[in-house]
């Protein structure tokens, strides 16, 4: 990390650029990406979680789930860099394997939400009329409930565990991203290079994926990115209430709970999972905002 | 004004028949029958005859054709019966009368939180643009956002309760109880408002009616509050609709590590022993009052925004 920071201070080429002049395209993008401090360093630590979650287990040096009981509750040591929990298990290990369990759901959670969104967006803004009022009237009625507390209550009837829970966040979290991408995908059904397509006799379906789905993108990716730092926290959540992940299964929010009756003897156990949530959170986070504001510098969309 | 009151009263109608329909669906989802699981709780022995689990289906309105099903369920919850606690046998209504006002204290007072610090800190950040006091800020409103409230609970207890033994950790007593998970409900919404005032009072404090202001000798008190941030606090007052289902949200998790009496754990306990009744309760009850509050904003917002004002008196 201190390597991308020391970088920080030398825009190169990119500084010249007189701020009032806003370039179009990828390498424009690009551009204003790399001079945003705070979004270089949201991709430094979203790709640090990546790099965890798909190497975790190879690095990880001890088993996660079983620990040796008797050095529960250590601290900094050379044995054990994060020191133990309160089963002798190896808090390293731990948060590299939850890694993995934490970034993989909660990848999988926005990709679902992001194909349900973007098909219900999409026909409801491109077909408008009933469909559309039909369509926009189902995401008022899920709008209509905080998002956590609809997918709390959906756990409540499937049951715990991990596919269950991300069923329901999958439930309550389509909505509010349809609206957004109907919303865009309304913007570009007005412009005249859809009506040409369909004056040149193009299916609906065709101008969708050719000319729709290509000006809504950085919207979806930018939504994308800030989905899944918030499904991490959710699922974190979850779990922390016992409703996710089960146990012994390595998870950051489980490892919290775990922690939380040893506050007085070993707070190192409750610091290491919960920085680790937040700062994973705050980079994904950084890097949408950095993401939108490189894709669209006019700050119109999202 | 009344037109538009009432307009926007008509509005929450379908809203809510489609709150009704969503949470009475959700009984579907369970696996298994939910009336013999029903009867099961009440049995001797947790061995109910079919004449206990006919009688619990039609407790639970869940004889005869779905939309049938439907309405009645739907016609017993306007007189306010959504049936018994599996777990207590109660009616449910009047056990989360029971826990209710605990949380409207909680997230009253996560509410003032949020007031005390993300407002100010979102004043001084925009009026010291680019100065230490706006880095500040701005650190925090980017730590907000991102933190988790189950987390940031935990470090206040260690560092209040186990270091410092200032304040309790646990119940709900006398006010000092009350501090600790107000904070940490409110410290986490704090940040976007921090960051939206900042964004928004630094807009207005650029717009010609403040140097319009200035030149009529208005004092700098003067303009920053009754100019800047009267305009300012606009958007931040639509936001609050938003907030406020992060605060029943949050609730959840605060009550739990507290062990604050409220509704949200209440539901916590109600989902881990599959109390169905209970969980169609809180979510009912939850997004009923989330619907309200965003309704009582959309009333007092023409209030403060002139402009709306006229135009919503103009169209009525």
């Amino acid at each position: 990390m201190s390597a991308a920071v020391a970088g920080l201070g030398t825009p190169g080429a990119a500084g010249e650029l007189t701020p009032y002049l806003i370039e179009t395209g990828a390498q424009g993008a690009l551009r204003r990406f790399a001079r945003n401090r705070l979004a270089v360093l949201g991709a430094v630590i979203v790709a640090c979680v990546v790099f965890a979650a798909l190497c975790g287990p190879w690095l990880a040096p001890y088993d996660p789930i079983n620990g040796d009981i008797l050095e529960r509750h250590q601290g900094f040591s050379r044995a054990h860099p994060l020191g133990t929990d309160f089963l002798g298990r190896d808090q390293l290990s731990r948060l590299l394997h939850g890694a993995r369990a934490s970034f993989f759901a909660a990848l999988a959670v926005t990709v679902a939400v992001i194909t349900i969104a973007t098909v219900v967006g999409v026909t409801a803004g491109y077909c408008g009329g009933a469909v559309d009022a039909a369509l926009m009237r189902m995401v008022d009625m899920i709008l209509a409930f905080p998002s956590l507390i609809l997918s709390l209550a959906l756990i409540g009837f499937l049951g715990p565990g991990l596919d269950k829970a991300l069923v329901a966040m999958t439930l309550a979290s389509w909505a509010g991203f349809a609206r957004i991408i109907r919303g865009q995908v309304l913007a570009v059904r007005g412009r005249s290079f859809i009506e040409v397509a369909e004056c040149a006799g193009g299916t609906p379906l065709g101008i969708i994926l050719r000319h729709v789905l290509p000006n809504v993108s950085s919207t979806i990716v930018v939504l994308a990115t800030l989905d899944i730092g918030g499904n991490i926290l959710a699922l974190a959540g979850l779990s922390f209430l016992g409703l996710g992940l089960r146990p012994p299964a390595p998870e950051w929010g489980r490892m919290l709970f775990d922690a939380k009756p040893y506050l007085d003897r070993q707070p190192l156990e409750m610091f290491v999972p919960g920085l680790a949530i937040a700062i994973t959170v705050l980079g994904f986070n950084l890097l949408g905002d950095g993401l939108r504001d490189a894709l669209d510098p006019s700050g119109e969309a999202v | 004004m009344v037109g538009y009151v009432a307009r926007r009263a008509l509005q929450i109608i379908p809203v809510v028949i489609g709150i009704s329909v969503i949470t009475w669906l959700m009984m579907s989802l369970a696996p298994g029958d939910a009336a013999e699981i029903y009867a099961r709780q009440f049995a001797e022995n947790e061995r109910p005859t079919p004449a206990d689990i006919e009688r619990a289906r039609k407790e639970l309105a869940l004889e005869g054709h779905p939309i049938e099903q439907y309405l009645r369920w739907a016609g017993r919850a306007v007189h306010g019966d959504l049936g018994r606690s599996f777990r207590s046998g109660r009616y449910v209504v009047r056990e989360i009368m029971i826990y209710l006002p605990a949380t409207l204290q909680l997230t009253a007072s996560g509410a003032l939180v949020i007031l005390v610090i993300g407002l100010p800190m979102g004043v001084v950040a925009a009026l010291y643009h680019n100065r230490w006091p706006d880095v500040l800020a701005r650190f925090f409103a980017l730590l907000g956002v991102g933190l988790p409230s189950f987390w940031l609970a935990l470090l206040l207890i260690w560092l209040f309760a186990v270091q410092l033994q200032w304040l309790p950790s646990v119940g709900r007593g006398d006010w000092r109880n009350l501090i600790l998970p107000a904070l940490a409900l409110g410290i986490v919404g704090s940040g976007s408002y921090t960051r939206l005032l900042r964004a928004t009072m630094l807009d207005a404090l650029s717009q010609e009616y403040i140097t319009a202001a200035r030149a009529r000798g208005v004092g700098p008190a003067g303009v920053v509050i009754r100019h800047a941030l009267r305009n300012a606090l606009i958007p931040v007052v639509t936001k609050f609709g938003l907030t406020f289902g992060a605060l029943l949200s949050g609730a959840v998790f605060v009550e739990t590590i507290f062990s604050w009496p409220g509704v949200g754990k209440f539901a916590v306990d109600s989902i881990s022993a599959k109390d169905y009744p209970s969980v169609q309760g809180f979510v009912l009850f939850a997004s009923l009052t989330y619907v309200a509050a965003n309704f009582l904003i959309d009333v007092v917002y023409p209030l403060i925004d002139p402009r709306i004002g006229s135009r919503a008196r103009a169209s009525a």
